[in-house]
């Protein structure tokens, strides 16, 4: 963001090191993610340096430092999943793709994230693509669902699921 | 107000309030283990290795962190803290490496380590560059262990980050007490290190791990001291282990004169630290890491050494002193000159103008300053005159930077500015170029190169409410910055700061009286802060044609005739010439002390060097291992006129002697009285009786100090890097090469 953007978006605030997170969420609500620009830029501003800025971030998981991807994958690894072999799949997605959550690739085009429970401990082990859950996921399965976002580089018209939503549970058959 | 009583282990003692009970148990002697916490900085928790037993509380509160209130019962040393801290120590010891703890060949170390074979081995390993240093080590010996580790390992398998320059980091040995965070951060406006992430994942680094160079670290090495385990640790001494002795050494780089700690092993320099701890104490990355790179380096002069035909020829100091000698009495007066570095320290100083004045009667002397400010000499010299210490600023409620970039060189400076912030001291920073201080002060004035004078009366006219002409590039903000400028500036009292950029701006010759006149209409204490580690001693010891010893100009006749009688010498009155060094031809023999020659020098003149270094050109005739500051006893005066006496760390390499000794040694052979001096106190004492015994003070009087120069006004020549001894400090000192300067 540039830095008219930021002062723009940090107009009711004092220029003070508390004005930090809110103007760090605000950046990321406008642009989803929290780039090295912006962070110079509210360096400029608030008169912090970039590594504290980057430092309080980094704290805070709601934070991300990455261009949202296209395609988002998520693995759960809560407790049932983590018993159903959820590891095994974040293992697949780094051989995969080379991607630690938080981590998108480099074209851009899957964002992955690990995550605990996403609710349908039943189904277990679950990963959700783009909104759309998958259950009993091995990695074999992963693997097809992988090569499909990397060929197609979209799985489905991938509409935003509100948090309210409910899960939609597709069974994938073996 | 009444005073607060507290009984600790039993003992009552009388505290102050505010004091937390570690701050009173520390006073009364008795000892708490800490790790996180650390002697200038904030208290933090963290480590919760100093919990105490308060009587009443069922906690175990963390005594640095806890204030004391009156009649508090406090236990500090209970089978139930042991096993806590002990069980802290097994959670610490789960990250981070045991083998310095567990080797079970530990007590016989040193005598294994020489094994007899045909040829001599040594083994013995060191696992860790802390090593017998170790904080972390010596709290386990103390607290007592009962079982090493029974916590599952987990080793953080990160890489050393060695791409840095002067020190390495290996985080897997980081106990994550947070000193280096919070050090870096209570010192200097931009903060370099930091936290990073969060639970069994935080460690400490820099915004996307991007190297310190790439962040604008200053290398101060704070972190590195302050740190206690062997995750900092400089490149230099890395696996040097504890060192044998330490010295109070004046820094002779830059003329803030720092007093640093040198640590010295086997006879060798091999670290310097601030003489206090960090957070009071502070190095620039010169000091702090140049330093044994700069004395101990292999090329350095170790015989005196004579040029025949093309070759060198090794002599021994009797027949150099005596060829030398020879030479020079067959020198008129007017064929000798000498030239000697501003960064020599006052006794060189001293006896290098004696020796011109009083054997060779002449006045060629000079230091190679009068180049590196020109014009401006005058101006630097009427500055020097009311120049007030760097403390002042801890009391000021508005300052003003001007040409001062503090990230590398003077980044002590940092540590009061930040204070003087925190106080809520207004910082206005003046400099064409983006530099440490701009992001973080009030006000950044930017003018053009060349037009920093411009500026500064515009500010004057904006204090007096008077309208600023809007010149070509100019904009209404610019006026409108200029007028919150000079409001911050009159919060009085105000301090201005002057860096080396501006003392040898190409324009100083208006640039200083156009910081005088501002001075004078705000009534501001003055600070500049040249980059020579001894220019004011270079004018008060009389190191130039036409000032004498005292800082006095040469046509004052008492003072003249007052070191005529004292010398028992005849003076030529006439005033000198700085430029007599430039006019190739003139001079039979050039002596050059801590420089290099210059390149023109004439074929026909004959050139001895002293110096710690050989020379760079090769028209030089005979050299002379000069010993380094760090290996003689010496005194310097700082920017500010305060005196400071250094005490020799170290014996000078091979043969190498004080440039004064060399100097006394010829003197005495050509036959001339006064010269018979054997330790630096004796010249300390005749310069004081000179000078009217300024020796005894703090501060130097600065009453009698020239300010004017007969110099043929030239440009300002600065060479882009910081000089020492005639080189670019990096040439000897290659880390330093790697910084963006
Ligand atoms: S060297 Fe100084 S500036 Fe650099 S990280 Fe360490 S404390 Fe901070
Ligand atoms: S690097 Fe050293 S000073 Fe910094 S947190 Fe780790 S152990 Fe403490
Ligand atoms: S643990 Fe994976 S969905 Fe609950
Ligand atoms: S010293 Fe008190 S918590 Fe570390």
């Amino acid at each position: 963001m540039e830095r008219s953007d930021i002062i723009q978006l940090s107009k009711d605030l004092v220029y003070e090191k508390g004005s930090l997170i809110p103007l760090l969420q605000r950046v990321q609500q406008t642009e989803g993610y929290i780039s090295e620009e912006s962070i110079r830029e509210i360096a400029r501003l608030l008169k912090i340096s970039e590594n504290h800025i980057y430092g309080v971030a980094s704290f805070y998981s709601q934070f991300r430092f990455q261009k949202p991807g296209k395609n988002k994958l998520k693995v759960c690894l809560g407790t049932a999943c983590h018993v159903q072999g959820g590891q095994l799949l974040a293992q697949e997605v780094e051989k995969q793709l080379g991607l630690h959550s938080g981590e998108t690739t480099p074209d851009g085009n899957i964002e992955y994230e690990e995550v605990m429970c996403l609710g349908c401990c039943a189904q277990a082990a679950v990963v959700e693509i783009n909104g759309l859950i998958y259950s009993k996921m091995t990695s074999e399965k992963l693997i097809k669902k992988i090569n499909e976002l990397t060929s197609h580089s979209e799985i489905s018209a991938s509409l935003p699921v509100s948090e309210e939503e409910l899960p939609q549970i597709v069974e994938e058959s073996a | 107000m009444k005073p607060i009583r507290i009984t600790i282990d039993g003992r009552m003692v009388e505290v102050e309030k505010g004091m937390t009970i570690l701050d009173a148990a520390r006073r009364y002697g008795v000892y708490i283990p800490t790790l996180c916490d650390y002697a200038h900085l904030t208290p933090h928790g963290s480590c919760r290795l100093c919990i105490v037993e308060v009587e009443g509380s069922p906690k175990t509160p963390t005594s640095c962190t806890t204030p004391v209130e009156d009649g508090m019962i406090v236990r500090t040393q209970t089978p139930r803290l042991r096993s806590l801290r002990s069980e802290l120590l097994r959670l610490f010891l789960s990250e981070h490496p045991v083998s310095c703890l567990v080797c079970p060949e530990q007590d016989h170390c040193d005598e294994c380590m020489i094994t007899l074979r045909k040829s001599g081995v040594t083994t013995g390993c060191r696992s860790c560059p802390k090593d017998g240093r170790c904080e972390l080590q010596e709290l386990v010996l103390r607290i007592g262990l009962d079982n090493i580790p029974t916590y599952p390992v987990h080793y953080r398998n990160l890489p050393i980050e060695k791409g840095d320059p002067f020190f390495d980091r290996d985080y897997n040995l980081c106990v994550l007490c947070g000193r280096c965070v919070r050090i870096c951060e209570e010192t200097h406006f931009s903060g370099t290190l930091t936290y990073l992430a969060r639970g069994n994942k935080t460690i400490i680094g820099t915004a996307y791990g991007r190297s310190h160079l790439e962040v604008g670290c200053s290398f101060c090495g704070a972190c590195v001291e302050v740190c206690p385990t062997g995750a900092l640790v400089e490149k230099y001494s890395k696996w040097d282990g504890k060192p044998d002795g330490e010295a109070l050494v004046t820094c002779p780089i830059c003329s803030i004169n720092c007093t640093m700690r040198l640590e010295t092993k086997k006879g060798e320099v091999i670290n310097s630290l601030p003489a206090e701890l960090p957070g009071k104490g502070q190095l620039c990355v010169y000091g702090r890491f140049g330093i044994p790179e700069l004395v101990n380096h292999p090329y350095r002069l170790r015989v005196p050494q004579m040029k025949e035909g093309l070759s060198w020829r090794n002599l021994e100091w009797d027949e150099a002193s005596q060829v030398i000698a020879e030479k020079l009495f067959n020198c008129p007066a007017d064929g000798f000159g000498c030239l000697i570095s501003a960064s020599s320290c006052n006794e060189d100083l001293y006896i290098a103008q004696k020796f011109a004045r009083v054997v060779m009667r002449t006045h060629q002397i000079c230091t190679p300053v009068v180049d590196t400010y020109g014009g401006g000499m005058a101006g630097v010299m009427r500055l020097l005159k009311q120049s007030v210490s760097i403390d002042a600023l801890d009391t000021v409620r508005s300052i003003f930077c001007i040409g001062l970039d503090a990230r590398y060189a003077q980044s002590v400076v940092e540590l009061n500015l930040v204070n003087a912030r925190k106080r809520g001291a207004a910082l206005v920073t003046l400099h064409p170029k983006e530099h440490s201080l701009s992001l973080y002060a009030d006000q950044w004035l930017q003018p053009k190169e060349g037009e920093e004078a411009q500026l500064i009366y515009d500010l004057i006219r904006a204090i007096h409410n008077k309208p600023i002409p809007v010149r070509k590039g100019m904009s209404k903000e610019n006026v409108k910055q200029l007028q919150g400028t000079a409001q911050f500036i009159q919060r009085a009292p105000l301090a201005i700061l002057i860096g080396p950029y501006a003392l040898t701006s190409p324009n100083n010759i208006n640039l200083i009286p156009a910081i005088e006149e501002l001075s004078k209409e705000l009534n501001a204490l003055i600070i500049p802060l040249p980059a020579e580690g001894n220019l004011i001693g270079s004018i008060m010891m009389g190191t130039y044609p036409d000032i004498l010893p005292g800082g006095v100009i040469i046509s004052d006749e008492e003072q003249r005739t007052r070191l005529v009688n004292r010398w028992s010498v005849p003076m030529p009155i006439h005033e000198g010439d700085c430029s007599f060094w430039k006019k190739p031809g003139k001079l039979q023999v050039l002596m050059m002390i801590g420089e290099n020659p210059p390149a023109n020098v004439s074929e026909t003149t004959y050139v001895i060097m002293q110096n710690i270094y050989p020379p760079r050109q090769s028209k030089v005739d005979f050299l002379l291992p000069s010993a380094a500051f760090s290996e003689t006893n010496s005194s310097w005066i700082n920017y500010a006129g305060v005196m400071h006496l250094s005490h020799a760390a170290v014996r000078p390499p091979g043969k190498a002697l004080a440039s004064w000794e060399i100097l006394c040694r010829i003197a005495r052979l050509m036959g001339a009285r006064g010269f018979d001096f054997t330790t630096p106190e004796e010249i300390q004492t005749e310069i004081a009786r000179i000078m009217g015994g300024f020796w005894e003070k703090g501060t130097v009087d600065r009453f009698n100090m020239a300010t004017t120069m007969s110099y043929k006004t030239r440009k300002p020549n600065p060479e882009g890097e910081q000089d020492y001894l005639g080189y670019p400090l990096s040439h000897w000192a290659e880390g330093l090469q790697s910084l963006n300067i």
